[in-house]
């Protein structure tokens, strides 16, 4: 065991107690393991090493390792967690137990089944709905979003869906129905978004004893949370808009419009260099092709394109 | 040719234990769950007493059942239930207005503004966690200050 | 008997082209056309998540962008070993993706008069990139995921690990997959695939890649005897963190961010005096090896990585907050500075395959004679169309995941809507092979002295000390009598993990199979390849050479090992010429 500059041990062996399950014994039991640690390990760096080198059957989720996909979170010393963004020494206790995520059914070891989860945010629907299925679908500009407008939900959309809300969450607990701090702090943010004018039909689907009325505020989901989306705030919020709408407020948002083409003339040509080849044949073929397959979809690419042609086979 | 087996798993929900037992699940920095659940306790207990209430109060109409239920009521025991009660009320009181201020109104939580990291969530740092810190200081002081005048009857203080 | 599932199309994988070529296909055929998608992971969890900096695509022609001045950044970054046909496609199809996306709800990092924002990116005369925030791909995910649950005609089939592509005749008959919750083999039949199972970065032991990237859906088109394309190019970020390898983004240079030595010099102004930090990626690279190489670089004690700084504490930390938030985080939590205070410590970390499975531009799959595989297409990171040639320009990547998941969802779904029925069911023989080589030949195998576990350390050790960023003959060789040492001893590697129900254990055994076989590639095809083009950085032959290897390397599999052929660069536009920066 080495010492470092600060005159503090290197490593230190930390004692890892997993509860694991065996689906096909229905075996439930805890195991104990010992993993040296240094400055920089992190709970899933030593749960690796585990299966690495001493128990090839300890199963659990990984993917990203930089607390990105969402995939291992488990219960650490008791509280939800990424064990990715876990620093192992951090936590400061010379025994660290680990459990599969509580409130999700366990499949095995400390995989859990994610089923209600993903469908219950599936149920708020989270995309854009738009009067005009049109003109959602057949986009020639953006919406416009002035940036405090997406200040005001960014946060949300940091959610990675990892489930730490779900199992931190007291409500959930209890009540298999509630739709749970993700879906619901999702909620927000799409009612919340400038773009949408789905405010009613997502209201229907909340507006319910299983839905945001059953939330008291425990606010462990945000405290939870590893990615700041801070669900609690949204669900009060969503709440506090249900009770304006419901005490006969009016709507509290226009949505908004699409940013309106550009008139500029197009100054497209000219600035790459000109085609070099000598058989530009192929080159015109391939670009009228396209220019036609785009006319539909986005004029001013198929204008950008013919333009660039006519330089071509001018020159 | 692998035997076709139904997989089985195992039903992890916490109940009412992950919301009592600070054992089975412990959030950090999450005081809101202490009062959370200190809520839903004295509201039981005030559901419970709702009817006792009722009960007790219909007692006056005779006076002689009345004054058998005072004299019940010198007992130790039933004040200590009643100072209990007393802090139920004030608490779920309390608490209460600050829920409807936060539930209700979306007040005390601050705006959804970017997370700046490390990312501490805003509704946990904004005014509500003062309120909540009111709320248990002027509860436990009122709590104590009337178990005080309660008990000094009996000479307990 | 293997239980049999079928579907109008099947896609492989559930990144960004993956979940893109479903929504194509639901949103022009929903009721027509029955979509299944097999994932090894939960959807939401593929390794898209983690792309940072942006997308690129024209948006502001009226502001001096152009799409031919895309299309000639992309072939000048590729070290013009890009086929240009592919390169126009890319650049013209891309603006309207970042419209849909914008209508389907992203949120893109806007300009103050609410239009979407572009940043710079390496090599790039315009800053054309696309971003929200530093958490573009996962925003890209999420928007794309959240469109897939308006509708209702596909179904998910998350954490199935698929082992091989059935093909007979040269066309498609299925795939056989494991379901990881049951842990028994399934055979989908379908009228058509989509391959969109990204890239092999697990070869690598520092790596931007997550774990699960080991580059299956690749090995097993090559095993299915499908040729692997241009292997040997692997693209090297400039900036991995140290010691985990984590993703820095270039937008973190493109915001301003500098390099600096140990003597404190900005040194990319001895390799690339214009663009400076903003060259193309191996570019960069290669100038933090050498400044490493010739000392000037600092070293980590605790992993003994050698690396250089990235300062942004010139940014400010409203600046840092607003742009970079993910890479101020990252470094916080996982290098433990914040970059708003002190330099972030990087070194060069492999990144991006650029090669992959040989296909058109249309995404068809293509055998070594150039006949496409009918039922086949491939999407995103796991083909070679060839978009990125020798080098992938920043942000093109996730753009190529978005038009070819579009083309190839169109094209397979339109395919799936005109044939009649499901092709002809492959022969028992085949798919009962499979199963006996899975279940008898590795599962319930005697466990022996070798674990997958210590071979991928080696291939990991091995690959990251002779196929880096600097490559010689010598290196290359060591690497690949060391991988055929490794082949060798994986035959004696069976899981010990017996059981079927998430045996993990078993999965890292295919996994490892299969970066054997794709390091085998990338080292033949590295070491045939006697030049420097692009990322392709030999130092025994430092030039490039136009006349004997503008070419695309084809690896297709035979037992004893991969067997080379040749396929000619389209070039419709630009000739090649010196790149300079």
């Amino acid at each position: 065991m080495g010492i470092n500059a600060n005159g503090r041990p290197a490593t230190r062996v930390v004692k890892i107690r997993v509860r694991r399950y065996d689906p096909e014994t229905g075996r439930r039991w805890w195991q104990e393991y010992r993993v040296e640690a240094k400055k920089g390990t992190t709970v899933l760096d030593a749960l690796l090493k585990i299966k690495a080198e001493q128990d090839h059957t300890l199963a659990m989720r990984y993917s990203c390792r930089m607390g990105a996909c969402g995939s291992c979170g488990m219960l650490i010393n008791k509280m939800p967690r990424l064990a990715c963004e876990t620093q192992l020494l951090e936590l400061g206790t010379d025994t660290v137990t680990i459990e599969p995520l509580p409130n999700f059914p366990v499949l095995r070891d400390l995989i859990t089944d994610f089923g209600d989860f993903f469908k219950k945010h599936r149920d708020i629907m989270p995309y854009i709905v738009r009067e005009s299925k049109k003109e959602n679908e057949e986009p020639y500009r953006e919406y416009y979003m002035p940036p405090d407008e997406l200040n005001k939900i960014i946060r949300y959309s940091y959610c990675i869906m990892c489930g730490l809300c779900y199992a931190a969450c007291p409500v959930v607990a209890i009540d298999k129905k509630f739709l749970g701090p993700q879906a619901l702090g999702q909620a927000y943010r799409w009612v919340t978004d400038v773009r949408d004018e789905g405010l009613r039909l997502r209201l229907e689907k909340v507006d319910d004893k299983h839905g945001v009325w059953r939330c008291h505020f425990a606010g462990s989901c945000s405290a939870a949370c590893p990615k700041g989306v801070d669900p609690a705030q949204g669900i009060q919020l969503l709440r506090s808009k249900l009770v304006a709408l419901t005490a006969g407020a009016r709507r509290d948002k226009k949505p908004t419009h699409v940013a309106t083409p550009t008139t500029v003339r197009y100054v497209d040509v000219g600035d790459a260099p000109k085609p070099t080849v000598e058989d530009k044949s192929l080159l015109v073929k391939h670009l009228e092709e396209t220019a036609q397959e785009l006319e539909q979809d986005l004029p001013y690419v198929a204008q950008a394109l013919r333009d660039y042609l006519r330089t071509i086979t001018s020159s | 040719m692998g035997e076709k087996r139904k997989p089985r798993f195992l039903e992890n929900r916490l109940g009412i234990m992950g919301n009592i037992v600070p054992w089975v699940l412990m959030i950090r920095d999450n005081p809101e769950r202490v009062a959370f659940v200190l809520h839903r306790l004295t509201g039981l207990l005030l559901i419970i007493y709702l009817p006792v209430h009722i009960f007790v109060t219909s007692m006056t109409v005779n006076p002689q059942k009345w004054e058998d239920f005072l004299r019940l009521e010198e007992n130790p025991l039933a004040q200590f239930f009643l100072w209990i009660l007393f802090g139920s009320i004030v608490f779920h009181g309390l608490n209460g207005i600050r829920l409807l201020l936060v539930e209700g109104l979306g007040k005390g939580i601050g705006k959804p503004e970017p997370p700046e990291p490390p990312y501490k969530p805003t509704s946990l740092s904004s005014a509500q966690r003062k309120w909540l810190y009111a709320v248990f200081a002027i509860w436990l002081i009122v709590w104590i200050v009337g178990g005080i005048i309660l008990f000094r009857e009996f000479g307990w203080v | 008997m293997v239980e049999t599932i079928n579907h109008d199309v099947v896609i492989i994988g559930s990144g960004l082209a993956g979940l893109r070529a479903a929504v194509e296909i639901m949103r022009m055929f929903e009721e027509k056309v029955n979509v299944g998608i097999i994932s090894k992971v939960q959807l939401m969890r593929s390794h898209s998540v983690s792309a940072e900096g942006g997308t690129a695509a024209v948006l502001y022609p009226d502001e001096g962008d152009s799409i031919a001045l895309h299309a000639w950044d992309t072939v000048k970054g590729s070290d013009f070993l890009a086929d240009q046909d592919a390169v126009w496609t890319l650049v013209s199809h891309m603006p309207q993706e970042i419209y849909l996306l914008e209508h389907w709800g992203i949120l893109w990092s806007r300009r103050e008069d609410g239009r979407i924002a572009q940043r710079y990116f390496g090599g790039q005369t315009f800053p054309r990139t696309v971003y929200a925030g530093d958490k573009t791909g996962l925003f890209e995910m999420q928007t794309l995921y959240g469109k897939l649950q308006e509708y209702d005609n596909y179904e998910r089939y998350d954490e199935w690990f698929v082992t091989s592509y059935v093909i007979e005749d040269g066309e498609y008959r299925g795939v056989t997959a494991i379901n990881m919750k049951d842990g028994n083999l399934y055979l989908f039949r379908s009228k058509a695939v989509i391959i969109a199972t990204g890239g092999g970065g697990r070869v690598y032991g520092f790596s931007t890649y997550g774990h699960t990237v080991t580059g299956d859906g690749l090995a097993m088109a090559y095993r299915a005897g499908i040729p692997l394309k241009d292997m040997e190019f692997y693209q090297f970020h400039p900036t991995g963190i140290i010691p985990s390898g984590i993703l820095v983004t270039e937008g973190a240079r493109g915001e301003g961010g500098i390099l600096l030595n140990k003597n404190g010099e900005r040194f990319m102004k001895k390799y690339a005096p214009t663009k400076m930090e903003l060259a193309p990626r191996d570019i960069v690279s290669r100038a933090m090896f050498t400044e490493m190489k010739e000392g000037r670089g600092f070293k980590d004690e605790e992993s003994g990585l050698e690396y250089l700084l990235l300062d942004l504490r010139h940014l400010g930390e409203e600046k840092l907050n607003e742009r970079l938030p993910l890479v101020r985080e990252v470094a916080i939590k996982f290098a433990g500075v914040d970059p708003a205070e002190e330099p972030i410590p990087v070194r060069p970390v492999a990144h991006y395959t650029m090669g992959g499975i040989h296909a058109d531009i249309r995404g068809r799959v293509l055998d070594a004679q150039g006949r496409w595989i009918k039922g086949m297409w491939v999407a995103g990171e796991a083909a070679a169309y060839s978009v990125h040639g020798a080098n992938r320009l920043g942000s093109n990547s996730t753009a190529e995941c978005l038009v070819w998941g579009k083309i190839t969802g169109r094209e397979a779904g339109l395919y799936a809507l005109k044939s009649p029925s499901l092709p002809p069911m492959p022969s028992n023989e085949k798919v009962a092979g499979e199963e006996k080589r899975l279940f008898d030949g590795l599962l319930k195998r005697e466990s022996g002295k070798e674990t997958a576990y210590q071979i991928k350390k080696e291939l990991n050790h091995v690959m990251d000390t002779h196929v880096y960023v600097y490559r010689n003959e010598e290196g290359l060789r060591k690497a690949l009598s060391k991988i055929r040492e490794l082949k060798e001893r994986f035959k004696n590697v069976a899981p010990s993990d017996k059981s079927r129900i998430y045996n993990t254990d078993f999965i890292t055994v295919l996994e490892t199979e299969n970066l054997l076989d794709i390091a085998e590639v990338i080292v033949v095809g590295a070491l045939e390849r006697r030049e420097s083009r692009g990322s392709h950085a030999r130092t025994d032959y430092p030039k490039r050479d136009d006349e004997n290897w503008l070419k695309h390397t084809l690896a297709t599999y035979s037992r004893d090992g991969p067997v080379l052929s040749y396929w000619p660069v389209t070039i419709t536009t630009w000739k090649p010429v010196e790149r300079k920066y």
